[in-house]
């Protein structure tokens, strides 16, 4: 899932100070789930917006919708017939779904209310951890299902630097150091022969180092 | 099993299917609540005026620091309103014949002067009452003998002259034809205001008349010339006129500080007029007061408006407080007193000894106050006989008269209180509103101590016994103190700290991180510094120097006993006590007195706290009910109501609005009549009106006749709290054949009249809005249906303990079919593992018993070597699929369950326990006692807390229950070999086991290493008696003073310092023997599948720490025993029996109907985000097969978290969706009130 946090109040209202009608949109998809973006969050965040412009005596006219995804056109075609009628849209779902909206509605301008986080996992209620990196060449199989590139904090590929200690990552003392967690997990699996094993180098070009990335299915066209 | 025959005779059957519970506290409440729910009629006998008992009293409850009296009040006013409980408050049981069976008991009221049909519990009679004294009434002369005169007279002065006012004056005249020309009213005038010549008719000078009625008084009784012409309230009677005056110049005058009189005259009038006394009579000075002739009612102090008169000034005689006793006597009450605010039933008693009226025939305020005209001085009190086929006596306890331990100067010393006392002190509703005051100055204490074991453990004064619940209540005291102002530096004085019960020992913890000061050191002596207050301390602290400190004020924490009038009881019931008064029963029926057909809970059986007193008041319940059981349902009524009108789609709004006067406690302040105007000027309103007392019982008729006279589909009530009144118009709802969620409530009482009586006008505009904002609301409402379905009447046990085996035989004997199931291959849990019990009753031979009772019973199967592997389904409708031995399926369908795992001892890796031969665990030592003489050793050291309240950092260590599910790491705590909590068993099972070995071997050397012996309650005495017996104990402290221990192959060497002795001492036993504790079994898999949360330490978390202890959150899911926390065979029984008891309610019902307040999921919202999922603290949502989540509305509790947290608001409760909130606040908003209209814009 996609994580995200809300952006301060204060520089939302920042924000949308020049205008006085806007949509504020947020997201069905990971937003809701992650609690910053769904409907809830669209009611919250009007309303706070509302008070606040109010209290000011700027009032704002705010028209609330919640899109199953922003990042599919169909639902986003879902607001072409009133978009026109604003002056900004505030969406609260992920930079994807911003950027979505900002390409298909281009003479209205968009607003993030969110900061887009990672692609992570719900540790508990509440708490949500970062789990992969996207880098388009998987080696979980080899590592027992932990991830190198997104736990280590050097996406070293053979093991801890200097900086592990006693489990710990000297980026800090809450972050578990990842190799030492993939080992902890090779050895439990009876798999450590995986860690003597000699990587070629890791080709970053399926990662961000290609540059801005592309699928194309051809099977599904 | 000869009652299985009786059982076919039917309605024939002597047996009676009522029961009758004595003591109205938490225990008899939570009997009869069991029993009437269970279909059997209850008469519960109460002897004060109102149910609650001591737990109203206490302010927070440990360990969770509930409000005691929020946490209560839904029971007693579920004791209220039950049907089939007969509420006998001010009612003692004066004999009991027959048995069991059918007794016959009678039942003698106290005459209460008020009746209880009539009253609404208004309290304007206890506000009216100006009688605060108990009286020296006037003997009554006899004839012919004149009222002598007074001989003393003083004149009371202000530091000024009197200031007459023209406050709310009144009008005098003189009625010319009555008129004696005597003259007297022109003397008593002090004003030149009435006009008089000898020989003339008097009149009043109305300029000149300041309203103060000397005239009035003067006159003399005979002519009655003068008489009040205009005055508010008066034609209720003069009392009630002068109240009212007297009211209305303590506002005016409200924060003036007026030291002089203003001579308003109420003073004289009322001695005069209302007493018929006359001892008072204004004078140019101030006020002469006729010292001899008072009676000493303290009506003339009330009446004054300003701090003129004081009580001790009008007479000579020594005042006789009427002291509150609810309030532990910290404050006055008047003789017509409600108990408390929140009492069932909400009616005062009048006191014979104080009431002037029923003493003098004077007076009568109350009556004249009383709108509904429920006092009635010429009630009497009454003797009934009633049948029942069993008694659960509960008469619960007193406190310990701390005067007795004189060294502590309570009752000299104003700033020694006892713990009750301080409850009071703390508690809201009490007589400081919840501020720690000292009673002797009013100051804030800074230093407070408490004192441990005052009437408790204490030889001196014939209280051997541990009172069980002191450690724990005096460290709440101590921590809410601090909530309350954390200047407060509390020091607890113990012996030791007995915090034994779940969880208890982190609230102590907690309470240490609170910087509250634990010194382990009993105090020989308290002194006081006669000019401060302030209290000196003395005692032997740890290293053994006399220390003196300085305290501002000393708690005392005092003992339970039973009460003297309870052991009287007891003799008329017939039951046996023992020589400290608590009810005498076996190990193995501990519920049952020696009297058959009585059974005994609470306190009565020994000391105990709330919980356990709950556990017992269910298991008693069940036990009196058992022999009962074909009788059930014979006696109970059952409410007959109408066909639910099904509204048409668009049918016409018709909303009736009800603003409720409450006598004058709502329209004193509020104009009613102006808000009920209002009422019927908002949109779809067709019927205002505003009774004097909308909850009385004709109200209910005439409102049942209102709504089909006008057809309304709607009903608004203005008047008090929803918590207490909403269920009552709910059914008057009902009954009149409409859908009871049509109904809502303004309570325009606790919002508008008592919170701004000073502004009537504001007061009424608040009205306004909060009638507006509920019709808005109501006009929104919608019909909910409730769900009713057919309950399965079988029972599904897990476990085959002790606990399993009494839950299934006791079940079986209710009636219900029972399915046994046990993992291993033989009944009898970890019981089988132990010799005897405390009073030295075999276990192996109980346990034979136990299991032929079971394996006989037709009603229950058996199955041994069996698992659950899979759960569905929802109360009275549960599907369990179990894996038997040959590897088969097999489904049971069953309407409620009773979990009952039991726990195992620990074996921790310490000491060599489980290498070598002579290091063992209590159990083992206890299997070798039975061995025979042979077996025993010479010389054995005892290591108490072996691997058990380990100090532990852990987070799970400090943090309370909190109830929620999937606690992963439930199973890493209790896989560890260090046992956090304490065992609670083990002090008393040591010094049982050491017993045993002195009874084998007397020359037999024992010593016991322990931190803290908690023998609680009644193992007080065994460990009393081991003491005697040469048995030693010595502490040890696992930081400070850790023993040595050394096991080699043929020696062991112990060394330890004792602290009492002040060395070092060194034991070369022959056997070591560790307490180890115990653990809960392995349970991760059963919770999951139950759906029920356990705690980090692998117990199962009940419902309500308090007050629900044997049920688990999830609806008709129940536990018993060792797997709710550690405890002994007895409890572990009395547990069982609660379990089914509560259970029974349930299963004896054919079907169940639930409320229509749930949550419900739309599916098209759902983001399938877990978050209802992780926030239901029932456990109650899931994710369903088509991907969305879902809630069963049999079992959602309708508290409406999901509803708050779902993100994609995919969830609504019914009654609280948001078209009715917005419905509120858009009505609150509008300054006219328009038709409302509500659109919905959310458009995704």
């Amino acid at each position: 899932m996609i994580t995200g946090t809300p952006k301060p109040i204060e520089e939302i209202l920042e924000m949308v100070d020049p205008y006085d009608r806007i949509v504020v949109a947020g997201c069905y998809g990971c937003v809701t789930v992650c609690r910053v973006g769904g409907e809830k969050e669209v009611q919250v965040l009007s309303s706070t917006l509302r008070l606040a412009r109010e209290t000011a005596g700027k009032k704002i006219t705010i028209k609330e919708v919640c899109l199953e995804r922003q990042c599919d056109p169909e639902y986003i075609e879902q607001m072409r017939s009133y978009v026109h009628d604003y002056q900004a849209v505030l969406s609260i779902a992920c930079g994807a779904g911003i950027q979505f909206l900002a390409e298909k509605y281009t003479s209205t301008p968009l607003l993030p209310g969110i900061n887009t986080g990672f692609l992570g996992v719900t540790e508990r209620q509440g708490e949500w951890a970062e789990r992969c990196q996207g880098c388009g060449d998987c080696v979980l199989h080899l590592t027992g299902g932990i991830c190198p590139v997104t736990r280590c904090a050097k996406s070293l590929f053979h093991g801890p630097c200097g900086g592990s200690v006693q489990g710990h990552c000297e980026v800090g003392k809450d972050t578990p150091c990842g190799w030492q967690l993939i080992i902890d997990r090779l050895k439990a699996l009876d798999q450590m022969d995986n860690y003597t094993r000699l990587k070629p180098y890791k080709g970053w070009n399926t990662s961000r180092d290609g540059g801005p990335r592309r699928i194309v299915r051809e099977d599904m066209i | 099993m000869n009652r299985e025959h009786s059982q076919q005779s039917g309605p024939t059957s002597p047996l009676s299917g009522a029961v009758m519970v004595i003591g109205g506290g938490i225990s008899g409440m939570q009997s009869a609540l069991d029993l009437a729910n269970a279909g059997f009629k209850v008469y519960l006998v109460e002897s004060s005026p109102a149910i609650g008992g001591k737990m109203a009293q206490l302010d927070k409850t440990f360990p969770t620091n509930d409000c005691s009296m929020c946490i209560v009040s839904p029971k007693l006013v579920e004791v209220g309103r039950h049907l089939n409980i007969e509420l006998l408050t001010w009612s003692e049981v004066t004999g009991l014949t027959g048995e069991a069976g059918n007794f016959t008991a009678t039942i003698k009221s106290h005459a209460r002067y008020v009746d209880i049909g009539k009253c609404t519990g208004c309290g304007a009679c206890e506000l009216a009452c100006p009688v605060t004294q108990i009286s020296y009434f006037p003997q009554e002369l006899p004839e012919g003998e004149k009222k002598k005169g007074s001989r003393e007279k003083r004149t009371i002065r202000g530091p000024g002259s009197p200031l007459p006012q023209r406050l709310h004056p009144w009008t005098f005249e003189v009625a010319a034809e009555k008129c004696s020309k005597c003259g007297s009213c022109f003397r008593a005038c002090l004003h030149g205001a009435i006009k008089w010549e000898k020989g003339g008719v008097a009149g009043v000078i109305a300029d000149k008349c300041t309203g103060c009625g000397a005239c009035f008084v003067a006159c003399p009784e005979k002519f009655s010339a003068v008489t009040i012409a205009d005055a508010p309230e008066i034609d209720r009677g003069l009392g009630a006129a002068i109240v009212a005056r007297s009211e209305a110049l303590k506002k005016e005058m409200a924060g003036r500080d007026e030291r002089n009189c203003i001579r308003c005259g109420l003073c004289a009038m009322t001695c005069r007029k209302v007493m018929r006394i006359g001892a008072l009579k204004m004078v140019a000075e101030g006020i002469e007061a006729s010292l001899d002739t008072c009676q000493v009612c303290g009506a003339c102090v009330s009446v004054c408006p300003v701090s003129f008169l004081a009580i001790d000034q009008v007479t000579n005689r020594t005042p006789q407080p009427l002291y509150n006793t609810f309030n532990e006597g910290l404050n006055l009450r008047h003789p017509v007193n409600i108990l408390y605010p929140q009492a069932v039933p909400r009616v005062p008693v009048i006191d014979e000894a104080s009431c002037v009226h029923l003493n003098t025939g004077a007076c009568g305020i109350c009556r004249s106050v009383c709108g509904p005209g429920a006092i009635d001085y010429g009630l009497k009190g009454g003797e009934r006989e009633v049948r029942v086929g069993s008694v659960v006596f509960a008469p619960g306890f007193e406190v310990f008269d701390a005067k007795r331990r004189g060294e502590f100067g309570y009752g000299h010393y104003k700033n020694v209180v006892t713990s009750i006392e301080f409850e009071r002190l703390l508690s809201a509703s009490g007589p400081t509103s919840g501020t720690v005051q000292r009673p002797g100055d009013g100051r804030h204490p800074k230093k407070i101590a408490w004192i441990q074991c005052v009437g408790s453990r204490d030889h001196s004064c014939d209280r051997d016994y541990c009172s069980s619940v002191c450690c724990m209540y005096a460290t709440k005291e101590a921590y809410i103190a601090r909530e309350h102002d954390s200047a407060i530096e509390p020091t607890i004085f113990y012996i030791d700290m007995r915090s034994f019960g779940k969880n208890f020992d982190a609230y102590v913890e907690r309470a240490k991180e609170r910087n509250i000061r634990f010194v382990r050191a009993m105090v020989s002596r308290v002194f006081e510094d006669p000019q401060t207050g302030d209290l000196e301390l003395r005692y032997v602290d740890g290293s053994g120097w006399r220390v003196t400190e300085n305290f501002d004020m000393v708690v005392l924490s005092v003992g339970v006993q039973i009460a003297a009038r309870t052991r009287e009881l007891a003799t008329t019931l017939g039951i046996e006590l023992d020589r400290y008064g608590f009810a005498v029963s076996q190990d193995f029926t501990p519920l049952a007195a020696s009297r058959p057909g009585i059974y005994v809970s609470g306190v009565i059986n020994g000391p105990k706290d709330i919980p356990e007193t709950v556990i017992e008041a269910s298991g008693a319940a069940l036990a009196a009910s058992a022999g009962l059981a074909p009788a059930r349902g014979t006696e109970v009524t059952v409410e007959a109501l109408p066909a639910e009108r099904v509204p048409e789609a668009g049918e016409e709004l018709r909303i009736g609005v009800f603003v409720c006067h409450c006598g004058t406690n709502i329209a004193s302040v509020v104009d009613v009549a102006a808000v009920a105007e209002y009422a019927r000027s908002l949109p779809g309103v067709v019927y205002a009106g505003h009774p004097l007392y909308t909850c009385s019982q004709d109200s209910q008729e005439s409102i049942r006749a209102i709504i089909s006279e006008h057809r309304l589909n709607r009903l608004v009530v203005a008047a008090c709290s929803p918590s207490t009144h909403e269920p009552l118009f709910m059914s008057t709802l009902r009954q009149a054949g409409i859908n009871k969620y049509f109904f809502d409530m303004a309570n325009i009482r606790d919002q508008c009249s008592w919170v701004h009586p000073n502004d009537p006008a504001m007061a009424t505009e608040k009205s306004r809005r909060l009638v507006r904002m509920t019709v808005a609301n109501a006009s929104q409402a919608e019909p909910l249906a409730e769900l009713e379905f057919d309950v399965n009447p079988g029972l599904l046990v897990i476990g085959g303990g002790v606990a399993g085996m009494t839950a299934a035989v006791e079940a079986a004997r209710q009636g219900f079919t029972v399915s046994l199931i046990e993992r291993q291959p033989t009944l009898g849990g970890q019981v089988q593992h132990l010799g005897r019990s405390w009073g030295g009753q075999d276990f192996s031979r109980y346990l034979l018993e136990l299991k032929e009772q079971v394996e006989s019973n037709e009603r229950i199967r058996v199955f041994l070597n069996s698992e659950v592997v899979e759960h569905s389904g929802f109360v009275g409708a549960f599907s369990t699929d179990i894996m038997t031995p040959t590897g088969a399926l097999r489904t049971i369908a069953h309407g409620a369950i009773i979990v009952a795992t039991g726990a195992e001892e620990a074996r921790p890796d310490l000491h060599g326990l489980g290498t070598a031969d002579r290091v063992m665990t209590q159990t083992d030592f206890e299997a070798r006692l039975l061995g025979g003489r042979d077996m025993v050793p010479g010389h054995v050291v005892m290591l108490q807390c072996a691997g058990s309240r380990a100090t532990v950092q852990q987070a799970s260590y400090s943090e309370p229950d909190t109830g929620t599910p999937c606690d992963t790491s439930a199973t890493t705590a209790v896989t560890q070999a260090h046992l956090p909590y304490c065992s609670r068993v083990c002090c008393n099972q040591a010094v049982k086991n050491a017993l045993h070995l002195k009874e084998i071997n007397p020359t037999a050397r024992i010593d016991i290493l322990y931190r803290d012996m908690r023998t609680y309650g009644l193992g007080e005495l065994h460990y009393q008696k081991a003491r005697r017996l040469g048995i030693n104990f010595i502490r040890f402290d696992p930081e400070e003073n850790p023993p040595e221990i050394e096991v080699e192959d043929r020696e062991i060497r112990v060394a330890v310092r004792d602290p009492s002795i002040g060395r070092k001492v060194s034991l070369a036993p022959d056997l070591l023997v560790l307490s180890t504790g115990m653990k809960p079994r392995d349970t991760e898999e059963l919770a999951s599948m139950l759906r029920v949360p356990r705690n980090s330490n692998g117990f199962f978390i009940e419902a309500h720490a308090k007050l629900r202890p044997v049920d688990l959150p999830s609806e008709g899911l129940f536990m018993a025993g060792t797997v709710h926390a550690p405890k002994d065979v007895s409890e572990t029984i009395a547990q069982a029996q609660a379990a089914v008891a509560r259970a029974a309610i349930l299963l004896s019902k054919k079907n169940l109907r639930l409320s229509g307040v749930v949550s419900r999921v739309d599916p098209t919202h759902c983001a399938v985000c877990l978050t209802c999922v992780r926030a239901c603290p029932y456990g109650v949502p899931f994710i369903n097969a088509e991907h969305t989540a879902e809630i069963n509305p049999a079992l959602c509790q309708g508290c409406g978290i999901c509803v708050a947290e779902c993100p994609a608001k995919a969830i609504t409760l019914g009654r609280y969706q948001d078209i009715n909130l917005k419905a509120k606040i858009r009505s609150y908003a509008q300054a006219k009130p328009e038709a409302i209209t509500v659109e919905e814009s959310h458009d995704g």
